[in-house]
C-alpha cells in the first residue's frame, strides 16, 4: 500500500508504523535507464550504426566493450562518432586522460567526427581477452534548438606499463540543431573485432 | 524494440558496525553489466582508497590506472599485477568521520568469457582537502563474477553506516 499522507489519528488507531515515509511506496529508480538496442558484430565491421533511434528519452547512453583488429602496432585506439550520417566538419572534442604516469589534455576543432574515446579501445596486439570499455552520454539528443553535447568515460588496461593503460574523460560537440536519429561508430584502427559489443540506452 | 527498465537494484548493505570488508555473494548472472555504488567512510589514516576483489581471488591478477586531482594538482598513476583492484576513493580518519565519500564502479560483461574491465569514480571532498578521480581496472580472469568484496586500505575498516548497493544493468 502506498503512503501518501500520515495523520496522527491513524497512528493512534494502531495502523502499522514506520519511521520512514518511503514505507509502502514504490522503490526509487536511480537511473531510469531503458534498453533500446544492442549490436554485437559476428564479423569485423569497420563501423556500426544505431538507426531509427526513438525520440522518447531525455538523453542517450552507449555502453561499449570494444577491441580493434588493428595489429601492426600495439597500442590503444579510439573510435569515432558521427550523427545522422553527417560527415562534414561539424564536430569538435576534448580529452582529459591519464596514462599511469602523467595527466594529459588535448582537443580538436572543426573535425569530421567526435573522437569519442581517447584510448578506450584495445588493439588485438594487446593482452588477449582484454577489451576497452566506455560509457558515452549524448545529452538532449532530440533538441531542435541546441547543438548536441557528448561526454564519455572510457579506459583500457592490459596489466602493462608499455601499452593499453589509459583512463579517459571526453567532451564532444556536434554543431547541429537536428534531432539525432542515427549514430555511427567507426573503428579508429581497422575494424571492430568479434566480441565487441555496443548497447544503446535511453535515459528518462 | 523493447522498452524495459534496465538498472535494477540487486542488494544493499548498510553496516551496523565497522567491518573490514563488504561482500556481495551469489550475484545473479541475469544482467549484462554491474554497477556498484559505495557511500561511506573508513577508519584509520592509512589512505582514502577503495579496492575490489572478485570471487575471493587474492592473487596478483589485478591492475588499474587512475587520473586524480586534489584541489591543486592533477596526476596519474597505475599498478600492475596487484592483489586487488584500486578503483575508488573513500575518505579516512585523516578528516572528520562526518565526511562521507562516494565511489561508483561499472563492471562490464561480468559473466563473459573475456577478462573483466571496470570503470570507477571516486569523490572524496573534505572542505579544503580531498580527492576526485577516475579509474580503469582489469581482473585477468575469464570466470564469471559471482562475488565482489569491497576493501578499504589495509589496516583500515569501513565505518558503521557505510552503504554499498549493487545494481544489475540488463
Amino acid at each position: 500500500m502506498a503512503v501518501s499522507r500520515v495523520q496522527t489519528s491513524s497512528i493512534l488507531q494502531g495502523f502499522p508504523k514506520s519511521r520512514s515515509l518511503l514505507a509502502g511506496n514504490p522503490g526509487y529508480d536511480p537511473a531510469a535507464t531503458w534498453f533500446i538496442q544492442r549490436i554485437s558484430p559476428t564479423t569485423s565491421p569497420s563501423s556500426i550504426t544505431f538507426s531509427s533511434i526513438p525520440s522518447g528519452y531525455s538523453s542517450l547512453q552507449i555502453r561499449a566493450m570494444v577491441k580493434d583488429t588493428y595489429t601492426t602496432t600495439a597500442g590503444t585506439y579510439e573510435y569515432n562518432m558521427q550523427f545522422n550520417g553527417d560527415t562534414a566538419t561539424n564536430y569538435s572534442w576534448h580529452w582529459l586522460y591519464g596514462n599511469g604516469t602523467s595527466a594529459l589534455a588535448t582537443g580538436a576543432a572543426t573535425q569530421s567526427n567526435i573522437d569519442v574515446i581517447g584510448s578506450g579501445l584495445s588493439s588485438n596486439a594487446a593482452l588477449a581477452n582484454m577489451y576497452g570499455v566506455s560509457i558515452v552520454d549524448i545529452i538532449d539528443y532530440t533538441s531542435t534548438s541546441k547543438y548536441k553535447t557528448v561526454r564519455a568515460f572510457a579506459g583500457d588496461n592490459a596489466n602493462s606499463t608499455s601499452t593499453n593503460y589509459n583512463v579517459d574523460l571526453v567532451s564532444g560537440s556536434w554543431r547541429s540543431t537536428a534531432a539525432i536519429t542515427s549514430i555511427t561508430l567507426t573503428a579508429g584502427g581497422t575494424a571492430f573485432a568479434t566480441g565487441s559489443t555496443f548497447a544503446l540506452y535511453g535515459m528518462k | 524494440m523493447a522498452d524495459v527498465s534496465t538498472e535494477i537494484a540487486i542488494a544493499t548493505q548498510t553496516l551496523g558496525s565497522s567491518a573490514a570488508s563488504i561482500t556481495f555473494s551469489s550475484i545473479p548472472s541475469t544482467y549484462t553489466d554491474l554497477r556498484l555504488v559505495v557511500t561511506g567512510h573508513q577508519t584509520g589514516t592509512g589512505g582514502a582508497v577503495m579496492y575490489l576483489q572478485f570471487n575471493s581471488d587474492t592473487a596478483t591478477n589485478y591492475s588499474a590506472t587512475e587520473i586524480r586531482g586534489n584541489g591543486s594538482t592533477v596526476a596519474s598513476s597505475r599498478g600492475t599485477s596487484t592483489a586487488n583492484m584500486r578503483i575508488g576513493f573513500i575518505q579516512d580518519d585523516s578528516v572528520s568521520s562526518s565526511y562521507i565519500s562516494v565511489s561508483t564502479v561499472d563492471i562490464f560483461s561480468y559473466t563473459g568469457s573475456t577478462y573483466k574491465t571496470a570503470l570507477g569514480t571516486g569523490d572524496a571532498d573534505a572542505n579544503g582537502s580531498g580527492t576526485v578521480g577516475n579509474f580503469v581496472g582489469l581482473w585477468r580472469s575469464t570466470s564469471a563474477i559471482t562475488s565482489i568484496t569491497i576493501l578499504p586500505v589495509s589496516g583500515n575498516t569501513w565505518t558503521a553506516g557505510t552503504t554499498a548497493t549493487l545494481y544489475g544493468i540488463l
